[in-house]
C-alpha cells in the first residue's frame, strides 16, 4: 500500500475510512522532525481531504482509487488527494468552497459561519473540513479537474 | 447514578462524577464517519442522569477529531442548552487544534446561556 521513501509519501487508498488513523500516523511520522502543531495539522488536513474523497469519490461515484501524495521539502509540506469524479455539479461546488477560502481575508469567519449553519441546523453535518484545514489548519488550497478526476492539493508553508 | 465508560474505535470516554458534576474525560481520537450514530445515545444516556449537576466535558486528552464530530459535539451542546443542563467544555490550550476550537467555541457559547468553556493545559 505505501511507498514511502524520504520526505514524499504517495498511498493508494482504498476503503480510506478504515485506514485514516494509521494514514494520519505516516503522516505526522514523514514530518516528525517538524514543530508539533505542524505534524498535527498536516495529520488533520490529510484525515479531511481522505474523509471528502471518500464521501464524494468513492461513496457517490463509485471510484474505488483515492490517491493521496504528501510532499514534504524545507520550507512547506503540501497534501494532495486526487479521486474519480463523474458528477461536475458537487466539483463545482467543492471548487466554490475552495475560491472562498483562498479569497477570504478572514478564514476564521469563514469556518465560524459553517459553524453556526450547523448550530442552526443540526443536520447539516458536513462541509466543514475545506474551512477546517484553510482556517484551523493554515493551508492554501486548490482544485482542479481534468479527465473526470479532481485533485485537491493543500499547502502550507513553514512559519505560516 | 449509574455512569459508565464508552469505547469505540481510538475513542476513550470516562466518566465519573462528584456532589456537584458529571465528568466525561474524552481521549484518543474520533474519526467517525457519523459520530452522532456512535456515540451519540450514550452521551444522551449521560445527560439524563445529570439532574442539577454541571456537565463537564473535558477534551483535554484528545488527539484528533475530524470535522463531524466537531459538528456532532457543537449540536449535542446546543441540546444541553436548551435543556438548561449546564455544561462546561475543557480545552487544552497548549495544543494549537485545541486552542483553535475552544475559540470558537467561547464564541458560539456567548450565545448560549447555559454553556461555558475553560482553556486550561493543567491536567
Amino acid at each position: 500500500m505505501a511507498d514511502l521513501g524520504g520526505t514524499e509519501l504517495h498511498l493508494n487508498v482504498v476503503g480510506a475510512w478504515n485506514h485514516l488513523h494509521k494514514v494520519r500516523q505516516q503522516v505526522e511520522d514523514l514530518i516528525a522532525r517538524w514543530e508539533p502543531s505542524m505534524k498535527r495539522a498536516g495529520a488533520m488536513a490529510t484525515g479531511e481531504l481522505l474523509e471528502n474523497a471518500t464521501k464524494y469519490g468513492f461513496e457517490k461515484n463509485g471510484s474505488k482509487d483515492i490517491r493521496l501524495s504528501v510532499r514534504v521539502r524545507p520550507s512547506a509540506i503540501s497534501i494532495k488527494v486526487s479521486n474519480a469524479s463523474v458528477d461536475p455539479d458537487s466539483v463545482t461546488e467543492l471548487r466554490k468552497r475552495v475560491d472562498a477560502i483562498m479569497a477570504a481575508d478572514d478564514r476564521q469567519s469563514l469556518y465560524m459561519a459553517r459553524l453556526e449553519e450547523i448550530l442552526e441546523n443540526p443536520e447539516e453535518t458536513g462541509k466543514l473540513g475545506l474551512y477546517r484545514i484553510g482556517y484551523e489548519g493554515g493551508f492554501d488550497l486548490e482544485c482542479t479537474y481534468e479527465n473526470a478526476i479532481v485533485t485537491v492539493t493543500a499547502t502550507r508553508s513553514r512559519g505560516a | 447514578m449509574n455512569l459508565e465508560d464508552y469505547e469505540d474505535g481510538g475513542l476513550k470516554i470516562a466518566a465519573r462524577h462528584s456532589d456537584s458534576e458529571v465528568i466525561l474525560e474524552w481521549s484518543g481520537y474520533s474519526d467517525f464517519r457519523k459520530p452522532a450514530l456512535v456515540f451519540g445515545e450514550y452521551l444522551e444516556g449521560v445527560s439524563k442522569q445529570v439532574n442539577d449537576k454541571e456537565l463537564v466535558f473535558d477534551f483535554r486528552n484528545l488527539e484528533h477529531i475530524n470535522s463531524s464530530t466537531v459538528a456532532t459535539i457543537l449540536s449535542f451542546v446546543k441540546r444541553m442548552d436548551a435543556r438548561k443542563i449546564r455544561t462546561r467544555l475543557v480545552y487544552n490550550a497548549a495544543v494549537e487544534w485545541q486552542r483553535i476550537n475552544h475559540q470558537c467555541m467561547r464564541t458560539i457559547a456567548r450565545r448560549l446561556a447555559h454553556i461555558t468553556t475553560v482553556d486550561n493545559s493543567v491536567s
